[in-house]
């Protein structure tokens, strides 16, 4: 009579392990096994890795970072869109996108001055290429080359704008 | 003296059970989403090496891969004719020669003899990334005094004497040589024989360009042959088909072990190893330059690496915005958006693939690591660099963990995917 107590006991204990495991537990065991973009990432402060990013104090959480493609400028001067061409952003492949800018009022801005820069936040290092802006498009439109994502993560674009003596700096974020 | 108690045994067994429970499902564990995307870019996609060499418009072509393929093997083309492509880059060797340093040519080089399997879809070759082509790198030990140790007017005559209705039937006309005075026997704006730097720089700029095509053409067909040469499949590739194929990402069946499996979780953690930062995408290599805090062999200076490098292919004489590539000056991108300074670039070298890596020993720019654990370890540790700044910090990881890793690795040997008479030495003119 007590075997029956025994198996059931030993049953619900094996479900029990299953289902905690399955539900996350096994975490905890499995130092490093999952990939979780929304844990923070390495401390790279105390490395000089060239370009610093100011302005870079989100976590490199997918979840809690804005990859909207249109973004308002610091100062609140310009709108900017980007686009990329693709839904998908190549990994290690160097390519282009094109942005455009208009003011407050949504009038589009020709015959600004662009520099681009960024990284990878998280892991303090800057971009591996030196993209540029190479063309005036017309219609607040310009076309940025040299763009390329080395690493999977999350990584951010920086355009500085001068135009009719204003400047101005919008950031982009892409996860890669 | 008293048995144990009910409660002790129930307690004894509920504990056995999860521990069993909790185990078991351990062992089954899959991937999460993003997992499995980072996955299917590390697969191995034979599409990606079909990309045309832009630089390069008879990379293609069967007769220059024929051509390039006795060009790699003919040791006429050097100074002492002991010296070809193969004589470091041993075919039975995954195209390398084993070595820290090459001994195969002249005398010592400076550097480890990296394998071609795969190389072309990189856009730099050499560890400094010095040449921005397949065929232009050909170039380059063609010409220098430790390997080959030949020079251009040397090769354009071998050309014309054994090889000229191969070459005419690809790359058309061939300069007439018999002139002496207007084409010395040996001339070169590289030769370390200051003799053959002032006949080169007597000729006229016109006869300089013919000869200066004529070795140009020469590394195209190396590169036709060369492009032939891809990793194959491995276990690895195997294993992502089976993940992406399960609704639950637990693959049935499995083509990794358990340890494997361990290890390629930490190859791609940021709190593990990490080594997905710089060995992504199929061929496991970003292709770029990165500061690893290798130091440099007994007795020898710490080497520049790419920040010697990108000023070198900058001012190469065959790079892709030169008179003698293919490209369309518009798509050079990579050289016209290439990053030329920063402290990151001091003694920072280009990333290798890892496939096959466990045929690639010994390892790093001058083989100074001789096995695969002295790699990890180094990686574990992360000394610092003597120039420039290491990019690595310290990993958490056991000798256990360490191990996972590298067993790992020897899942990515798949071998080379070529015909066969290619990698065989071709009947020489």
């Amino acid at each position: 009579m007590k075997k029956n107590r025994y198996s059931t006991v030993f049953a619900l204990s094996l479900a029990t392990g299953i289902c905690f495991t399955f539900s996350g537990g096994g975490e905890f065991a499995l130092a490093s096994s999952t990939m979780d973009n929304s844990s923070s990432g390495h401390d790279h402060s105390s490395h000089d890795h060239g370009d610093d990013h100011s302005g870079h104090s989100m976590n490199n959480g997918s979840m809690t970072v804005d990859v909207s493609p249109e973004q308002t400028s610091t100062s609140g001067n310009f709108v900017v869109r980007l686009d990329h061409g693709t839904d998908t952003l190549p990994l290690n492949k160097i390519h282009k996108c094109t942005i455009e800018i208009v003011d407050r009022k949504g009038s589009p801005i020709d015959g600004a001055v662009i520099m681009v820069d960024g990284g990878m936040p998280a892991h303090g290092h800057g971009l591996p290429t030196t993209p540029k802006v190479t063309k005036s498009l017309g219609a607040g439109k310009y076309l940025v080359e040299g763009i390329r994502f080395s690493m999977p993560g999350m990584w951010q674009l920086t355009f500085h704008i001068h135009v009719n003596g204003e400047k101005d700096v919008v950031i982009f974020n892409f996860k890669v | 003296m008293q048995s144990i108690t009910w409660l002790d045994r129930q307690l004894r067994l509920a504990l056995i059970g999860l521990l069993l429970g909790w185990s078991s499902a351990l062992a089954a564990i899959g991937w999460t989403d993003e997992e499995r995307a980072l996955l299917k870019s590390l697969q191995l996609e034979s599409h990606i090496f079909n990309t045309p060499s832009a630089s390069n418009r008879y990379a293609d072509d069967e007769t220059a891969v024929t051509l390039g393929h006795q060009l790699f093997f003919d040791k006429r083309f050097s100074v002492n004719g002991q010296v070809s492509c193969a004589s470091c880059h041993i075919p039975e060797k995954m195209f390398i020669d084993g070595l820290p340093l090459a001994t195969g040519g002249v005398a010592t080089t400076d550097r480890k003899t990296m394998t071609i399997i795969g190389v072309s879809v990189s856009p730099w070759l050499f560890w400094d990334g010095r040449k921005d082509s397949l065929w232009s790198q050909a170039l380059g030990p063609w010409e220098s005094a430790a390997e080959h140790g030949g020079n251009r007017l040397q090769y354009a005559r071998l050309i014309v004497e054994h090889y000229g209705d191969s070459y005419r039937s690809i790359f058309g006309q061939l300069p007439k040589l018999e002139d002496g005075t207007r084409f010395p026997a040996n001339a070169s704006p590289n030769s370390s024989d200051a003799a053959e730097r002032v006949a080169w720089e007597n000729m006229s700029a016109e006869d300089q360009d013919a000869i200066s095509t004529v070795f140009a053409n020469m590394g195209k067909a190396v590169e036709a042959y060369q492009r032939r040469f891809l990793p194959a499949r491995a276990r690895f590739d195997a294993y992502v088909e089976e993940v992406l194929a399960s609704s639950n990402g637990i693959p049935q069946p499995r083509s990794l072990s358990k340890q494997e499996e361990e290890g390629l979780r930490l190859f791609i953690s940021e709190e593990g190893g990490r080594c997905i930062q710089c060995h992504n995408g199929p061929l496991f290599s970003n292709n770029e330059f990165h500061n690893t805090g290798v130091p440099p062999l007994e007795g020898r200076t710490p080497d520049r690496g790419r920040a010697a490098g990108v000023e070198a292919v900058l001012a190469d004489e065959f790079n892709c915005l030169s008179k003698f590539s293919d490209a369309d000056p518009n798509s050079c991108e990579e050289l016209r958006f290439v990053k030329s300074s920063g402290p990151e670039l001091e003694g920072a070298m280009r990333t290798p693939s890892l496939r096959n890596i466990t045929h690639l020993a010994p390892f790093m720019h001058q083989g100074q690591f001789s096995t695969l654990k002295d790699v990890l370890m180094h990686y574990k540790e992360a000394p610092q660099s003597l120039i420039g700044h290491t990019e690595l910090t310290p990993l958490q990881l056991d000798d256990r963990q360490l191990a996972s890793i590298q067993a790992f690795l020897s899942a990515l040997d798949g071998g080379v995917d070529a015909p066969q008479h290619l990698i065989q030495t071709p009947s020489l003119p």
